[in-house]
């Protein structure tokens, strides 16, 4: 099936960004070595600011992890916390998917891992009145600076979305 | 695993489960709802048995199962009540109980594939139709910050990677559950349209029954419980009874002093929505 690029293209914002957690980590008093995670592991979860200020994670971000992890990757799966994460839970049946930082390489690993996610996700919600959206955020490092691609739309749109992208043109 | 389950009927506790819910099936094809969880109640000892059986065996996939197919007699149950509720009246209520039905099928839907499913896909879609019979289209949603929840199996903390249970799948029988023990605070409270739970709805505040007029509309029919519709809208205008007709150009009856055409003249008629109830197929309850 031919993929209508112009419509696809409306649910993704890609951008440059600066990859800076300088705030997060004093704000939280976050240690060495969680600091280093950002360096060492492979697909790392990332809260966000929201507008009260603070760090949180989404809602759905352990599970995808553990989701990963259960695929028998053998890249390493891990957060960007001490201990344990605080979550903004939006009680919502959108698919609310953690921001996700992780090397070039890995995009097409990712992209395929928050695919078969999503699948499982609506499985059960098959035939419902309502289609859940899907809210992501995958950063590409290259350094201190990366790609963002931000993704919030139908979950049956994510993967043509993806097709209709570009990457290398970009 | 519905089919896995009845695959497995040469144990006795099986057989026996499959008995009551043949049972529970028929009674509700006969439009018999009372006592709704008769039979279920009966089964609950069964279940446990074969989960025990289960365990024994190192059978992981038949402790699965078992949790499946105990939801999927329950569904029957719920049905049951739902109808009962319609036929009292209870709509609310019955919103409520309609829910509940969905929330089984995600799950049944989630561990089995459509063409296992027996007669589930069926009623899930006679119960989308009675849905769009309710006036509920917005919903109360509310956001907020969890500090501190453990997993309902194992009870580690389930906001960290140290438990291995992923929340909403199934170990030896028992669904993982997010417990949430503490709220930081509420962020914020939304109005919805897709809400992960209906439930919480926004009711309009007129309370004279009014709200549950399409739902009154559709059981005056006297249409078959167990039989799927869909609802054809059709706008009709219907002309007003309260205004007296005159002729165009006379003095509007209602004393404005304005001609008949240009007064109440102009708007004789209302818009009056018109449900054609097109039924369609009736559920087949499937007895193993």
């Amino acid at each position: 099936m031919p993929v209508d690029k112009k419509r696809c293209m409306n649910h993704i914002l890609i951008k440059d960004i600066e990859i800076s957690f300088d705030e997060y980590f004093a704000k939280e008093k976050i240690s060495k070595t969680t600091q280093d995670k950002l360096r060492n592991i492979d697909i790392l979860a990332v809260p966000t600011q929201y507008h009260d200020s603070n760090y949180y994670f989404a809602k759905e971000t352990i599970s995808f992890l553990k989701y990963c992890n259960g695929k028998g990757s053998k890249y390493t799966v891990d957060y960007l916390a001490d201990g344990d994460i605080k979550v903004l839970s939006l009680h919502c049946a959108d698919l609310w998917l953690p921001t996700i930082i992780c090397k070039d390489v890995l995009l097409p690993i990712i992209i395929g891992l928050i695919t078969n996610y999503i699948s499982d996700y609506i499985k059960g919600r098959i035939n419902s009145r309502n289609e859940s959206n899907v809210d992501v955020k995958i950063i590409v490092k290259n350094n201190n600076k990366g790609k963002e691609f931000y993704y919030n739309g139908p979950a049956s749109k994510f993967v043509e979305t993806f097709k209709a992208t570009k990457f290398k043109k970009l | 695993m519905l089919k896995y389950f009845i695959h497995k009927r040469s144990i006795k506790e099986i057989n026996d489960i499959i008995y009551l819910l043949n049972k529970k099936k028929k009674r509700l094809s006969c439009y018999d709802f009372s006592n709704p969880y008769e039979e279920y109640d009966k089964s609950r000892k069964l279940f446990d048995t074969i989960l025990n059986i289960a365990i024994n065996k190192s059978d992981e996939n038949l402790a699965n199962a078992q949790y499946i197919f105990k939801l999927y007699f329950y569904l029957f149950c719920c049905l049951s009540e739902y109808f009962t509720m319609l036929q009292c009246k209870r709509y609310r209520d019955s919103w409520s109980k309609l829910q509940d039905c969905f929330d089984i099928i995600q799950v049944i839907n989630n561990y089995t594939s459509i063409e296992n499913a027996l007669e589930v896909q069926q009623i899930q879609h006679m119960l989308l139709s009675y849905e769009t019979l309710y006036p509920f289209n917005l919903f109360i949603s509310a956001g907020y910050i969890v500090e501190k929840s453990h997993c309902s199996i194992c009870g580690a903390s389930m906001l960290g990677l140290c438990c291995p249970h992923v929340k909403g799948k199934l170990y030896w029988g028992k669904m993982a559950q997010e417990v949430i023990d503490k709220v930081k605070k509420i962020e914020e409270v939304s109005i919805v349209e897709n809400p992960d739970d209906k439930r919480c709805v926004l009711e309009l505040s007129d309370k004279n029954g009014y709200e549950f007029k399409k739902i009154e509309e559709f059981l005056k029919i006297g249409h078959p419980f167990l039989q799927d519709f869909s609802i054809e809208k059709r706008i009709e205008y219907r002309l007003k009874t309260n205004i007296k007709i005159v002729g165009r150009n006379d003095l509007c009856p209602c004393g404005s002093g304005l001609k008949f055409k240009k007064c109440c003249g102009k708007e004789l008629y209302y818009k009056h929505e018109k449900l054609n109830i097109i039924a369609l197929k009736r559920i087949s309850l499937i007895y193993n």
